[in-house]
């Protein structure tokens, strides 16, 4: 199992206080796949990788990374692990070239020139502080560190968070090559749709501390469908649309998301009071967002009246 | 060939590179027989995930534009029916239905249409 | 663990100039004054430090926790393959290294300099810094305690600062009693400190991500547990201060034992205090009183007929051995009660008395050692055995010079010749000058392996007239020569003291008629007669019935009732304390000394403690079924009160997070949300509702 499985969790909950933040999540990642772990903040995403990384401990339920219980995970196993966190924190009184020592004496297997090289190609000096290093540069740092590891799980809480366009074309590179051989694995946390449907093949959705997709990539986009309803107020006022996402209004008219579409939904969407109605193609980026529009509205603050 | 991925369009990552490597080999920009880069070679260049360029590839093998040769990887195939006389001609429908809707918008009479139609064709053929 | 401990040097060792300046400066503020001389360096900068030490301490456990326990700084440190115990080890080390460095370097450098410039110019020595460096180590257990605090979950308004109680009343406690501090108890400190940062450390390393919960918990709850006991007991003591104020002293009525003037025989006495109310001082009443002439039966409340006078205090204390006789007093210190001259005297304790100049320029002129006297500038001679200033003082305060003692002899020092003269000879292991309150030269009581002395100071020309006794409240206003330069001391009885007085502390010296009465104390009902030609004669009574006054308080005092309040772990050590060390302890364990002597203050005491217990034990209940603590862990804290007290239920809701609850969808009853199956009717959680949009392919 645990061979095709890198992580697993099993009805993993946390609680905040009297607050659930991460609830009952059955997620799994096979081997070899990249997963876009997506989600608004404070969905659960950085919870849920503090859990699987052994900082946190589950309120219930346990997860598994590599086979191991994450809450007792061996100094061996989290070698295996490679791990960014959000915004690549680094110590800022480190020079680059302290960061590499660092890392070199506390991962057993370190692969020195995959280090130099990779700082070389961002074009940053070893002798630099951290606290001189830009976003990207420090980015570039904090990945080289991670993968001269030689992990095969690699864990990354929102990496391209704040990365200019050339640092985040190097970040996706960085994890199509990581993951070519098939054998290795990315559980990626991102709010760049775009980065996501490229690198990604698996993608998993979080809404308020709940996971509503957990798909390959393609099987997720086949199976959301949109319509187009012109209709003066809100069509599903009066009318439930079975596997309805989301509802939001375009101009005079609505757009209906809905998943798993059947003969139901068809139906349903018929009998709707619409002057007309319209099938549309799904973008990507359209589905994720109406899973992420659910749970707060997501339209311009200008037209906030308009619900 | 220079093949371009677009994230966030309608289509599928994997469609857009299986429509372009087709429209490739019917303008001959592909020929019968032209290797195509690997599926890890074409992932690195497009930065996509190696699955998806494999999930194009083995569309494109199973409508027999390209072929797999063992230990060698995928070339550009013969030109081979592999779809029935019914499903061609749906196809066919299916095309010509969004070039004409597109050219009677452009207020062209049914002639100047059919005039400029079979000179491309005769440029192709 | 080297790449961690790198780390953590790197990031703290930047504020070692900071700790510099500040040891350095705790150093200056130590050093005296140039316009006049003092001792007492040693327990300024002990004090200084005291002060700075644990500041130093707190800081460093601060600055080392805080960032690493925000998530991001956490997760870079944590996802390496090191252990938790090495992060935490690693962290100690480099906070140790640290802070011994801040205060080890500049201390050193500060004994040099006094080594420089000492002694000659202020009674001050190098060695003094030891006691400060004993108490910073003890102070550095603040750190693994600011570690505890800080890696706690508790609330911040709730019991997240308990862990630095300890270290903070340990440090405090040892801090304030620097002044006596020597080579000895500067060594005891440092064992206690190495001591106690183990424990806090192993403790701390318990808290360390809570990793160490399921494996040393009972670290915890011990700690934990100490930490809550200084709270209660704290807290008592705030009302007993607050209480104290209001308290009304109450007249008190005593026996006690004096001497008739007139018969020289020994009497027992009943004596009421009372308060004067015009001059607001304590005064005595004789109410009665009867000889002790070999009656079995003695009656103190029988009325006094004819004219008697009695000595005040008839019966002197002294301490059988030399072990007893004195506290420490530090390396170096002021030797006030001995003047003459000009000069300011200071006692080294490696066996000189010191005379400084003050003006025109602080100077030391003089060396005082058991043979002579020498001038200043180097430790000369034959060195005394203990601080030579003791008793004496009925001289003192009639403004003689008073003679010097130690433990090979009394001796006298002349000014004029500059030599010192050996007044008592031989190896003196007890001594007490009388004060006699008519006027009368004071006597000595020396004992000496095994033989009691009486002896009397006669001047040049053999009379013993010689002693002016100063008038009643007055105080000498300059010092009486001792007229008597040819003061001798001359034995007037010896008595040899049987040995099972010699094994007593101290024992309570008179002259009588027939020799010298020696009494075990004042509660004693047996009375030893000694004298030089008949063997000891014990005389052993009773006392009429109902005329017996109880020892110590024997009215109701709500001091005595709060003491109840206090655990009885705190108690007991209290108790141990008083038996160690008889004369100090803070105010509830003194006035715990007179509790113990009282029947009825025990009955109360005790009455007070039973409620409290039983208090307690409720609580404990009450906590231990809120918190769904298991039988055996309930039974435990119950069993705990005995020991705890209130403090027991304190430490449970230190140690342990109050279970969250969740309404159950099964049975409608709250169930624990930590708990995969619900406690009250086994179901297990419900999956939240499908929304019918979940798009999840089982990948398995």
């Amino acid at each position: 199992m645990s061979d095709t499985h890198v992580i697993r969790t099993e009805r993993l909950t946390r609680y905040f206080g009297r607050r659930s933040v991460v609830r009952e999540l059955n997620f799994t990642v096979p081997r070899g796949s990249v997963v876009g772990l997506l989600g608004l903040n404070g969905a659960g995403k950085t919870t849920t990788i503090r859990m699987l990384m052994g900082f946190l401990e589950p309120t219930r339920g346990t997860c598994q990374v590599l086979g191991h219980d994450s809450r007792t995970l061996s100094p061996e196993t989290r070698a295996r692990i490679g791990h960014t966190v959000e915004g690549h924190f680094l110590y800022p009184w480190m020079r680059v070239r302290d960061c590499e020592r660092f890392g070199r004496e506390t991962h057993p297997k370190w692969d020195v020139t995959f280090f130099e090289q990779s700082v070389r190609r961002f074009g940053i000096d070893c002798e630099a502080k951290v606290s001189w290093l830009s976003r990207g540069q420090r980015a570039g740092v904090s990945l080289a560190s991670t993968l001269a590891g030689d992990p095969e799980l690699l864990i990354l809480d929102d990496p391209a968070l704040g990365l200019d366009p050339v640092s985040r074309r190097a970040l996706n590179e960085t994890i199509i090559e990581f993951c070519e051989s098939g054998e290795r694995t990315v559980l990626l946390s991102s709010h760049l749709l775009d980065d996501v449907e490229r690198v990604a093949d698996r993608v998993a959705l979080m809404v308020d501390g709940r996971m509503l997709v957990d798909s390959t990539l393609d099987d997720f986009r086949s199976r959301v469908t949109a319509w187009i309803v012109d209709s003066a107020e809100d069509p599903t006022i009066h009318h439930t649309i079975p596997g309805m996402v989301h509802c939001r209004p375009i101009g005079s008219r609505w757009h209906v998301t809905v998943a798993d579409a059947g003969a139901e939904t068809e139906t349903a969407i018929d009998h709707l009071n619409a002057a007309s109605v319209e099938r549309v193609d799904v973008t990507f980026e359209d589905a994720v967002l109406a899973y992420l529009s659910r749970s707060r509205v997501g339209h311009s603050f200008y037209s906030g009246a308009a619900s | 060939m220079q093949i371009r991925v677009i994230p966030g369009s309608s289509a599928a990552i994997y469609r857009q590179i299986a429509d372009q490597v087709r429209r490739a080999v019917v303008s001959g920009e592909l020929e019968i027989g032209d290797a195509m880069p690997s599926v890890r070679a074409l992932a690195k260049e497009l930065v996509v995930n190696p699955n998806t360029v494999a999930k194009a590839y083995a569309e494109l093998i199973r409508d027999g534009v390209l072929e797999t040769q063992p230990g060698r990887g995928a070339f550009v195939a013969k030109r081979r029916n592999v779809f029935s006389k019914a499903e061609r001609l749906r196809r066919l429908d299916d095309a010509l239905e969004t070039a004409v809707g597109a050219a009677v918008t452009l207020d062209f009479t049914s002639e100047e249409i059919l005039a400029r139609m079979r000179s491309k064709l005769e440029d192709l053929m | 663990m080297k790449a961690l401990i790198w780390k953590e040097l790197r990031e703290n060792g930047r504020w070692l100039p900071l700790g510099w300046v500040i040891v350095t400066f705790a150093c200056l503020m130590s050093l005296p004054s140039r316009q006049y001389v003092e001792a007492g360096l040693s327990s300024r900068l002990t004090l200084g430090l005291a002060l700075l030490g644990p500041l130093m301490a707190f800081s460093l456990g601060v600055l080392q926790t805080f960032r690493d326990t925000q998530a991001a700084a956490g997760g870079y440190l944590q996802h390496r393959c090191v252990t938790e115990q090495q992060v935490f080890w690693s962290k100690m080390i480099a906070a140790m290294v640290v802070y011994l460095t801040a205060i080890v370097l500049p201390l050193v450098l500060f004994a040099c300099w006094i080594e420089m410039h000492g002694l000659e110019k202020y009674p001050m020595r190098p060695i003094e810094v030891l006691p400060a460096l004993a108490c910073s180590l003890l102070a550095f257990s603040l750190y693994p305690a600011t570690l505890m605090m800080m890696t706690r979950s508790a609330s911040w308004w709730g019991t997240r600062w308990f862990p630095m109680v300890f270290a903070v009343s340990i440090t405090g406690v040892f801090s304030l009693a620097s002044d006596h501090y020597a080579m000895k108890m500067s060594f005891v400190v440092g064992f206690i400190a190495i001591a106690v940062v183990s424990w806090l450390s192993l403790t701390a390393l318990s808290f360390w991500h809570g990793h160490g919960e399921r494996t040393h918990r009972w670290l915890q709850v011990g700690y934990l547990s100490v930490c809550s006991v200084i709270i209660v007991t704290f807290g008592v003591h705030l009302v007993w201060g607050i209480v104290g104020e209001t308290e009304p002293s109450p007249d008190q009525v005593y026996n006690q034992f004096e001497i008739e003037t007139k018969t020289r025989k020994p009497w027992l006495l009943m004596l009421q205090f009372y308060e004067d109310e015009k001059t607001h001082k304590q005064k005595r009443r004789v109410l009665g009183g009867a000889p002790i002439d070999g009656s079995p039966v003695i009656d103190p409340t029988t009325p006094i007929s004819g004219e008697k006078e009695f000595t005040e205090y008839g019966f002197n204390y002294m301490f059988t051995s030399e072990l007893n006789v004195y506290p420490n007093y530090g390396f170096i210190n002021a030797a006030t009660e001995f003047e003459r001259s000009q000069l300011q005297y200071f006692y080294d304790d490696r066996g000189y008395l010191l005379g400084y100049q003050a003006k025109p320029k602080v100077r030391w002129v003089q060396t005082i050692a058991a043979d002579g006297v020498y001038k200043g500038g180097e430790l000369a001679g034959k060195p005394f055995t203990r601080r030579p200033i003791d008793g004496f003082r009925s001289f003192r305060e009639a403004g003689y010079p008073i003679p010097l003692i130690d433990s090979n002899g009394v001796y006298l020092v002349d000014d004029d010749s500059g030599s010192i003269r050996t007044l008592i000879e031989g190896p003196i292991d007890g001594q007490i000058v009388t004060d006699p309150k008519d006027g009368s030269t004071p006597r000595m009581f020396i004992l000496s392996q095994g033989t009691l002395s009486e002896y009397r100071f006669l001047n040049a020309s053999g009379s013993e007239d010689w002693f002016e006794a100063p008038p009643e409240g007055v105080r000498f206003e300059k010092l009486q020569s001792l007229a008597v330069h040819g003061l001798v001391a001359e034995i007037v009885q010896s008595v040899q003291v049987p040995d099972s007085l010699l094994n007593r502390r101290h024992f309570g010296v008179a002259t009588t008629d027939t020799g010298i009465a020696v009494l075990e104390d004042e509660w004693s009902r047996r009375f030893c007669q000694l004298s030089s030609d008949k063997p000891a004669e014990l005389i052993e009574f009773s006392l009429a019935s109902g005329t017996e006054i109880p020892r110590g308080y024997y009215h109701f005092n709500l001091k005595t009732a709060l003491c109840g309040l206090i655990p009885a772990a705190m108690l007991a050590a209290m108790r141990a304390w008083n038996l160690v060390d008889s004369n100090s302890g803070f105010s509830a364990g003194y006035w715990l000394q007179g509790v113990w002597l009282n029947d009825f203050q025990t009955t109360v005491l005790f009455s007070v403690f039973a409620v409290a217990c039983l208090v307690a034990v409720l609580l404990t209940l009450v906590i231990a079924w809120k918190y769904e603590l298991n039988r055996r862990t309930t039974m435990g804290w119950v069993t705990s009160v005995l020991a705890l007290g209130l403090a027991a239920p304190l430490a449970m809701i230190a140690t342990y997070d109050r279970p969250r609850r969740e309404l159950c969808s099964a049975c409608s009853k709250a169930r624990r949300i930590d708990a995969a199956t619900c406690e009250h009717c086994g179901a297990e959680w419900q999956v939240p509702m499908s929304e019918g949009i979940e798009i999840v392919d089982r990948a398995a």
